[in-house]
């Protein structure tokens, strides 16, 4: 483990122990020191911050997860599909990486709501969307970290000894790649907060009875204007911190994996 | 005796640089053979060419191993041979463990792919492998990870898993250069003592002439890619006949220590910047203009005009 690490998993702890104590004492003992929601009365901004929280966190996690995923999956199919197949996943990832996420996103919602109707899209359909548009960094990173593995000596000396590929990749490489990958993933968590939050904040992601920390930013930033930072503040700040944390900590194990590499 | 492995004018491309050009040679059945050349000679590509290791290269010539075209064969072919009868040792036996698992592992997989053996039974055959090529307290060195162990013991286990399926070549790619001095001779002994006892075909690689002589009937003698020298390592010893020969015998030391060594002046050529004729004449104390004007071909087991000893 490394400082960076440990400091940006520090960072998350603090977070997840601040979420939890607000589950804890939200019976009422202990009022909001920020008070109340001036859009939703009967919602503390406390409340409406930690609920942000959770659905930024949950979504980051999973879609990251998904496009892990898929990423694993369509590198390693390239793999056993021969030397086009491998070229063909790279270049449709770098196509799809060159696209920003937030414009496919606004997109995927229009056609959501136009097939759907509604003013938003749901949560799990955003965690889906997410996953869908995720994929490309992360299979260009698997791919580059396969390829780079198999220059290994070692890999060369299991050829030799007449290892077939499916075996050498499944037992020789991917194990070498466990920590890179965890790496990637807590990279992509803080990348989908933002990309969401940024797509919410504009008014295209999630309904307001449902606020990420980006869609609570983004309908209630007109409040600053009002001097009332109290309601703003606390959910910036959740959101800053969280994508720091994550970002610590996914750089600090790419630092680790790439460094504990020979 | 017939041949074991055939190598042919095996020519091997990077691009448009060939960085191994019409090489050709043969290992006897359980006969040995020396691979020499400085670094940079083509000494691991002509190795991992026989082995269809080559990726992105062009490979051309052929190369037949127990009568087979090793380098037509569909791919699942040549998977069952390497490792059963066709085994290579690699330089770097730190690097050509796998780090993420145990000794024991490693050494079972060859046993459990190509033998078809069930786990537990190749496990218990690696720990008896590994007596045999000399580990001491095997059963506890098999549970260990590749760098818990010395680099000795790491090249005692790799030869220990070539060996695993008795193949009939050993191709040993500088098995010993990432070795301290006295494990270097403990190693050649044991390759040398594997190779007498099983009958075992050897394709020794080196860059020192002193150290494949000693284990090694035949030499063959690399320089930029081209094969300059071949024959038996006595004659070869005795009477070199190519300038390079010479010079790399010159500057190998012998037991005697007789005299100085001599470096031979000048370097290999850049792959990129081969002359059109004798690759060596930049550094020949004998080149003439003739050497510089056309390739020189390959001709009574000698690459030169000018040959010591006179005649061709
Ligand atoms: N994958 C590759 N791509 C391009 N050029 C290569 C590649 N592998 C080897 N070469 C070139 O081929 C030439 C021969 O290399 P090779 O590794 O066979 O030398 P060697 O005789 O084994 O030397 P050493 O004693 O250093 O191991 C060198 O000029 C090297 O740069
Ligand atoms: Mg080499």
């Amino acid at each position: 483990m490394n400082v960076r690490a440990l400091a940006g998993l520090g960072l998350l702890g603090a977070l997840a122990a601040l979420a939890l104590a607000h589950a804890a004492l939200s019976g009422g003992a202990v009022a909001c020191p920020f008070g109340v929601d001036p859009q939703l009365p009967f919602e503390t901004v406390c409340a409406q911050a930690v609920g942000g929280l959770w659905r930024s966190a949950a979504l980051g996690l999973t879609a990251g997860a998904g496009g892990c995923v898929l990423a694993v999956a369509f590198a390693l199919l390239g793999r056993r599909l021969g030397k086009g197949a491998d070229l063909a996943v790279e270049k449709l990832a770098e196509l799809f990486f060159a696209i920003p996420d937030v414009l496919v996103l606004i997109s995927l919602g229009f056609v959501a709501r136009a097939v759907k109707g509604g003013e938003s899209v749901s949560l799990p359909w955003m965690m889906v969307a997410l996953t869908a548009i995720g994929w490309a960094a992360p299979t260009r990173m698997v791919q580059n970290r396969l390829r780079s593995l198999e220059r290994l000596d070692f890999i060369a000396a299991a050829r030799a000894l007449g290892v077939p590929e499916g075996r050498l990749l499944l037992r020789h490489l991917m194990p070498m790649a466990w920590d890179f990958l965890l790496a990637i993933f807590l990279m992509r968590v803080p990348a989908i907060i933002l990309t969401e939050s940024t797509v919410s904040y504009l008014g295209f992601g999630l309904p307001v009875s449902e606020p990420s920390l980006g869609k609570y930013l983004g309908s209630h930033w007109g409040l600053l204007l009002q001097g009332n930072w109290e309601a703003v503040v606390p959910a910036w700040a959740l959101l800053v911190a969280m994508v720091l944390g994550f970002q610590q900590v996914g750089r600090g194990l790419l630092e680790r994996s790439e460094g504990g590499r020979r | 005796m017939s041949a074991l492995l055939e190598v042919t004018g095996l020519t091997v491309r990077f691009g448009a640089l060939a960085a191994v050009e019409d090489v050709t040679f043969s290992v006897p059945e359980g006969g040995t053979v020396g691979l020499v050349g400085e670094s940079g000679s083509g000494k691991s590509v002509t190795a991992l060419a026989v082995m269809g290791l080559l990726d992105g290269a062009s490979v051309e010539g052929a190369v037949r191993f127990q009568g087979e075209a090793l380098l037509e064969l569909p791919p699942r072919r040549l998977q069952a041979l390497r490792g059963r009868s066709l085994a290579m040792v690699f330089q770097d036996p730190g690097a050509s463990l796998n780090p993420a698992q145990r000794v024991l592992t490693q050494l079972a997989e060859p046993l459990r792919l190509h033998l078809r053996i069930p786990k537990a039974d190749a496990e218990a055959r690696a720990v008896s492998l590994l007596e045999a090529v000399g580990v001491g307290d095997a059963a506890r060195r098999a549970k260990a990870y590749p760098h818990e162990l010395s680099g000795g013991l790491q090249q005692r286990a790799m030869i220990a898993m070539a060996l695993a399926c008795g193949p009939a070549l050993l191709i040993a790619d500088e098995p010993t250069t990432a070795l301290d001095v006295t494990v270097q001779a403990q190693v050649m002994a044991l390759l040398r003592q594997v190779q007498a006892e099983r009958r075992m075909g050897l394709l020794l690689i080196s860059h020192d002439l002193g150290l494949v002589a000693e284990s090694c009937a035949e030499l063959v003698v690399l320089y930029a890619g081209q094969v300059v020298e071949r024959g038996p390592t006595a004659e070869v010893l005795r009477a070199p006949r190519h300038p390079y020969t010479r010079g790399l015998l010159a500057s190998t030391p012998t037991l005697e220590g007789q005299g100085r060594l001599e470096e031979i002046p000048g370097a290999v050529p850049e792959l990129s910047a081969m002359p059109k004729g004798c690759r060596f004449a930049e550094r020949c104390p004998q080149a003439q203009a003739a050497c510089r004007a056309a390739p020189v071909p390959l001709d009574g087991g000698v690459r030169c005009l000018f040959p010591l000893g006179g005649g061709r």
